[in-house]
């Protein structure tokens, strides 16, 4: 019997070494954050039109993705790293992850605030932070600016996730960033007095709270707002039936922000195909697939912004506020502490 | 032989404790350098909050898992061997998929989310998923009382509550105690569930400091902390199983008659009894089923076909590691029986105490150098080291089992060493070897975080899947793989009962 | 008749566990070539000690033991139980649960491949204790007396020089002991295997053996012939 149990653990082995070993084709291989059908799309349709394998490992958290590729060292098999949040990207740049990119095609796609400043990463998507608002009880104006969540007048009704989300703490740095440190303090005091319950659960549990009444406003993503209002799921777009959105700081420094993006490693193995898969995602082709399947903005200014948030109009966008987060987030992170943000 | 024996031991328990060591290392030169960290208020929040958490799960699981021991060892009644296959069942269904599952139904059904993601509720999930830990040793224990004891006592003129309050309780509490201890080290070791329920646990600063401080000495510091009160809860559990004979040899031999119950009378206990089962197994299942067949989508099976197959292929090579490497042990204690080769082997069941992302942690810094995290080998390695002991411990308790009369029988016989092993210990231990493999793969199968952390290029599993899902608040996606693990996990706890692996089947077990 | 050597001899053999001091303090026994002996002694005295010394189960401090003119045991000397040609059949019998009749009887028999011989020597055991039908039962389903009776088959099948019965009998009740004790003396005879009985019993010593013995602070005394008696 102990024969058996040694041949099949040997046979196993074998199989499972054999299915990850290297092959001659061309490929290139991913670290990334995102897990979207988005990103599966584009991987694909990059495989059929150059030919080149494209090989994913993707973990969610990206501290635990930066960890990991920086703990690799040069013999890290990531040619490029792709992370949520430009806070991330700029902690990998720091960490001198990146080579750079030298990709004209990608000058030309991506505006210069979208992308670093020293070339080594570019900006692919972007999600913007609103506010939501339950249209029977608020008027837009009351919420015209993320300082207005702290006003009075919303006590007990102001709705939003927890601050060890990286949402809420690039929000805080941009807000930072724009204003100061006692601003953003009196701010976050002023908003976790007003919240109506504890900070809990994700952007879409903030919106549903809305609709169950236990709050009136909510700071939400894009990206969440318009899964539900494209979803062919009749309760999500009951949901959205009494809520709308604003894009908050039209008239001063504009809506939050954040950006999705990528560079090529220092060490990548396959820096040219890296390079060619950047480009194919921030061409037109690769960023309507950003705008039409995950629902985000595309940093290309002549491809659309995702067909269901038209209707509530072209925000403006804080695109200085993007390159602050990475300098300003720490403080940003203690000062929420702070101020109880839970 | 003997000293080839004793370095292969060193060297395995060397390679369990790297880990631990790393992050030591690690923590021990953050302390040198000063950078902007988690406040000391912060850090005794997450203690308190522990604590808690601690305290409520896991009185809750000895609540629970109690008395549906007592009740199921010391009475009968209509729908008992069921209650007792029901009070197994929560096993097969991570807590984090309980949590999930019911917020995501209850809000729907529009109960304020507010009021479910609190510190009672956490304790609640962790208790109903927690009470096998408890219901298992305490049913052993209660079961091995003999008949006679209990009989004198009533003889003796005491009520059924004094028996228990006198004789039972004493008798069986270390056995509880036990229980409780495992489930804790659960609760410690938990971070999906808590991170879901907004729940502030240690496991939460260790992640906050490394993540959102970028504060790996600090996070390794704390890891290690944790690691040593979880290493310190498995050294307790251990001798106190050790020191109480009746729960030792595990046998479920009813050694007295079990007193009959009226099925109306039974009623209110039942329903209590029913409870852990319903909560993180029966509903979930349904509620999980009801989101599939809503969606009426043939795609969504399709996939979940490949992280599956991951899944289970990871999960059985693992296991017949783990499995062999317990063999292994119980070779070297056969012929070591010293203590100092016994307690090196308990200090290899320390990576059980290691919660799965500090373990990811570890090894990330450990098999850096020599390119072998994102390898099929670093997460084997991982596995082993969390899960080896589960394989150790249930062949160490078959093989105590054995009689050592049949070794030296076959001795005589003309059996060498190795004939001994191959033709009395190995079909002996068959069950066991079994019960050993099922045991390991479930736990790996709802493994998540150094998976996460160690996975190789285009490779997903259905832990990964689900989290992944629920992250991205699409719950109702998570309806396929949820189920598909809950399955899987459901046909290993009901192979493993069936092979005696609970000790609570009625089958008479082999060898007098 | 020609003098054989004897199946076992024990000179001056010294034994203790650790921490006990000495079980066996310079004990000195000759068991003949199909000579049944018997000891006599109270429980915990180190009659079983005794026997496991003989089988090779423990190491001898001092002293020496020849089975068969051979030294299996000395200071420096120890010859393992497997490669003893000694058997041995404890008090509980110890029957390996997984395997049928026919297979523990068999087990002994391993090794040269010889399988029709194999068949034939179970068959003849079988026959000497009337366990003919019983070939292909599990242990589970038999009776102590039969089992027992497997126990002694086993014990005897790979022809050992010596059988040690470690209160073999005192499990079962009295009527099945004296015919089981018959039919080992009987089987013993045909085998022409020497033995020793450890028993608590003087009855059953003076019926099984042909030499009785009484231990007592480590050494044997009181040796009784009986052969008188039985002619």
């Amino acid at each position: 019997m102990l024969k058996r149990i040694i041949i099949s653990l040997l046979g196993s082995a074998v199989v499972s070494f054999a299915a990850h070993s290297e092959s001659s084709k061309k490929s290139l291989n991913i670290y990334t954050t995102r897990h979207y059908e988005a990103d599966v799309t584009l991987a694909k349709d990059f495989e059929k039109k150059t030919g080149i394998a494209v090989n994913i490992v993707q973990i969610k958290e990206p501290a635990q993705l930066l960890a990991r590729v920086l703990e690799e060292k040069n013999s890290t098999q990531a040619d490029l790293v792709i992370t949520t949040d430009v806070g991330n990207l700029w902690r990998a740049a720091e960490a001198g992850l990146f080579q750079p990119l030298a990709s004209e095609a990608i000058n030309k796609a991506v505006p210069a605030a979208l992308r670093d400043s020293n070339g080594l990463w570019t900006g692919l998507a972007m999600r913007v932070r609103l506010i939501a608002y339950n249209k029977e009880k608020v008027k837009p104006e009351q919420v015209a600016r993320l300082e207005d969540l702290a006003a009075p007048a919303l006590k007990g009704r102001v709705l939003v996730r927890s601050s060890n989300h990286v949402y809420n703490q690039s929000l805080a740095a941009t807000f930072l960033a724009a204003s100061g440190r006692d601003a953003l303090m009196t701010w976050s005091k002023g908003v976790t007095a007003n919240l109506a319950r504890k900070p809990q659960g994700g952007d879409t549990d903030q919106i549903k709270a809305i609709a169950a009444g236990e709050g009136d406003v909510a700071i939400v993503n894009s990206y969440y707002v318009a899964r539900l209002l494209d979803s062919k799921n009749s309760a999500d777009k009951e949901l959205m039936k009494n809520i709308s959105i604003v894009f908050p700081n039209q008239k001063d420094r504009g809506a939050h922000v954040n950006v999705s993006g990528g560079g090529i490693t220092r060490h990548a193995k396959n820096a040219a195909h890296a390079r060619q898969f950047l480009e194919y995602l921030v061409s037109k082709e690769g960023q309507e697939i950003f705008a039409s399947a995950s629902k985000e903005y595309p940093v290309r200014s002549d491809v659309a912004a995702p067909a269901v948030l038209k209707a509530y109009g072209e925000p403006k966008l804080d695109l200085k506020g993007l390159s602050a987060i990475g300098n300003f987030t720490p403080e940003a992170v203690k000062v929420l502490d702070e101020a109880g943000w839970r | 032989m003997k000293i080839f024996l004793q370095i292969f031991v060193f060297a395995l328990v060397a390679i369990f404790l790297a880990p631990v060591f790393a992050l030591l290392n690690e923590g021990v030169q953050s302390l040198v350098s000063e950078k902007a960290t988690l406040s000391s208020d912060l850090l005794s929040r997450y203690g308190l909050t522990s604590l808690l958490l601690l305290a409520g799960s896991v009185s809750g699981a000895v609540l629970f898992g109690t008395s549906a021991a007592y009740l199921c060892a010391r009475f009968d009644f209509r729908g008992r061997r069921l209650i007792q296959w029901l009070s197994i069942l929560p096993l097969g269904v991570p807590s984090y998929l309980v949590a999930y599952t019911w917020v995501d139904f209850l809000v729907d059904q529009g109960v304020p989310g507010g009021s479910l993601r609190n510190l009672p509720n956490t304790c609640f999930v962790f208790a109903v998923c927690l009470s096998p830990y408890v219901f298992l040793p305490s049913f052993s224990a209660f079961s091995a009382l003999s008949g006679s004891l209990l009989e004198s006592a009533k003889l003796l003129g005491k009520s059924q509550f004094e028996i228990f309050r006198l004789i039972e309780f004493p008798l069986a509490r270390a056995s509880m105690f036990a229980g409780g201890i495992l489930a804790g080290m659960e609760v410690l070791a938990d971070f999906g569930t808590v991170d879901f329920m907004a729940i502030d646990t240690w496991s939460k600063g260790i992640y906050r400091s490394w993540f959102g401080y970028g504060d790996r000495g600090r996070a390794s510091l704390l890891a290690v902390i944790l690691f040593l009160i979880s290493g310190t809860l498995l050294f307790w559990e251990t001798n106190v199983r050790a020191k109480n004979s009746l729960a030792r040899s595990g046998r479920s031999v009813s050694l007295h008659t079990r007193k009959k119950l009226p099925f109306i009378k039974s009623l209110p206990f039942l329903f209590f009894a029913l409870i852990p089962a319903l909560v993180s197994c029966v509903f979930p299942a349904l509620i999980l089923t009801q989101r599939v067949y809503s969606k009426s989508d043939p795609e969504q099976w399709a996939s979940v076909v490949s992280p599956a197959l991951t899944t289970l292929g990871m999960a059985s090579v693992s296991s017949v590691i783990v499995v062999v490497l317990g063999l292994a042990m119980v070779l070297i204690w056969r012929s070591n029986p010293g203590k100092f080769v016994r307690s090196l082997a308990r200090i290899g069941a320390l990576g059980y105490a290691l919660p799965g992302g500090v373990l990811g942690l570890g090894l990330l810094i450990l098999l850096a150098p020599f390119s072998l995290t994102g390898s099929v080998f670093g997460l084997l390695l991982a596995y082993c080291i969390r899960f080896a002991t589960i394989g150790t411990s249930t062949l160490e308790a078959a093989w105590l089992a054995i009689p050592r009369v049949y070794d030296e029988q076959a001795r005589l016989l003309g059996c060498t060493s190795w004939g001994v092993f191959n033709r009395v210990t190995l079909p002996l231990l068959q069950n066991s070897i079994a019960c050993a493999f099922i045991l390991t793969c479930i736990d790996i199968v709802k493994e998540l975080p150094a998976t996460m952390l160690l996975r190789p290029f285009n490779f997903e599993t259905l832990a990964i899947r689900t989290y992944n899902l629920a992250s991205d608040e699409r719950l109702s996606e998570t309806a396929p793989s949820s189920l598909a693990m809950i399955a899987l996990c459901m046909t290993g706890v009901f192979v493993a009962e069936k092979l005696g692996a609970f000790g609570v089947s009625e089958r008479s077990r082999s060898g007098k | 008749m020609t003098k054989n050597i004897p199946s076992l001899e024990m000179k001056n053999v010294a034994f203790g566990y650790r921490n006990s001091g000495l079980t066996l303090a310079g004990m000195s026994l000759d068991v003949g070539e199909g000579e049944r002996i018997a000891i006599l002694g109270e429980s915990g005295i180190g009659k079983s000690s005794l026997l496991r010394v003989i089988a090779g189960l423990e190491r001898i401090t001092s002293g020496q033991i020849f089975i068969h003119g051979r030294l299996v045991s000395a200071e420096n000397v120890h010859c393992t139980a497997e490669e003893r040609k000694v058997g041995m059949v404890f008090q509980d019998w110890a029957v390996f649960p997984h395997l049928s009749v026919f297979e523990n009887i068999a087990f002994g028999l391993r090794s040269r491949g010889k399988q029709n011989e194999e068949r034939e020597r179970v068959k003849q055991l079988l026959e000497e204790f009337e366990l003919e039908g019983l070939a292909s039962r599990s242990p589970d389903t038999l009776s102590g007396g039969q089992l027992q009776r497997v126990a002694c088959a086993r014990a005897l099948a790979p022809r050992p020089e010596i059988l040690l019965l470690d209160e073999a009998f005192s499990s079962l009740d009295v009527g099945l002991r004296k015919r089981i004790r018959e039919q080992v003396i009987k089987a013993l005879k045909i085998e022409r295997a020497a033995s020793v009985l450890v028993t608590h019993d003087p009855a059953e010593a003076l019926e099984f053996a042909d030499r009785v013995f009484q231990m007592r602070d480590g050494i044997l005394l009181d040796a009784k012939m009986h052969n008188e008696f039985r002619q």
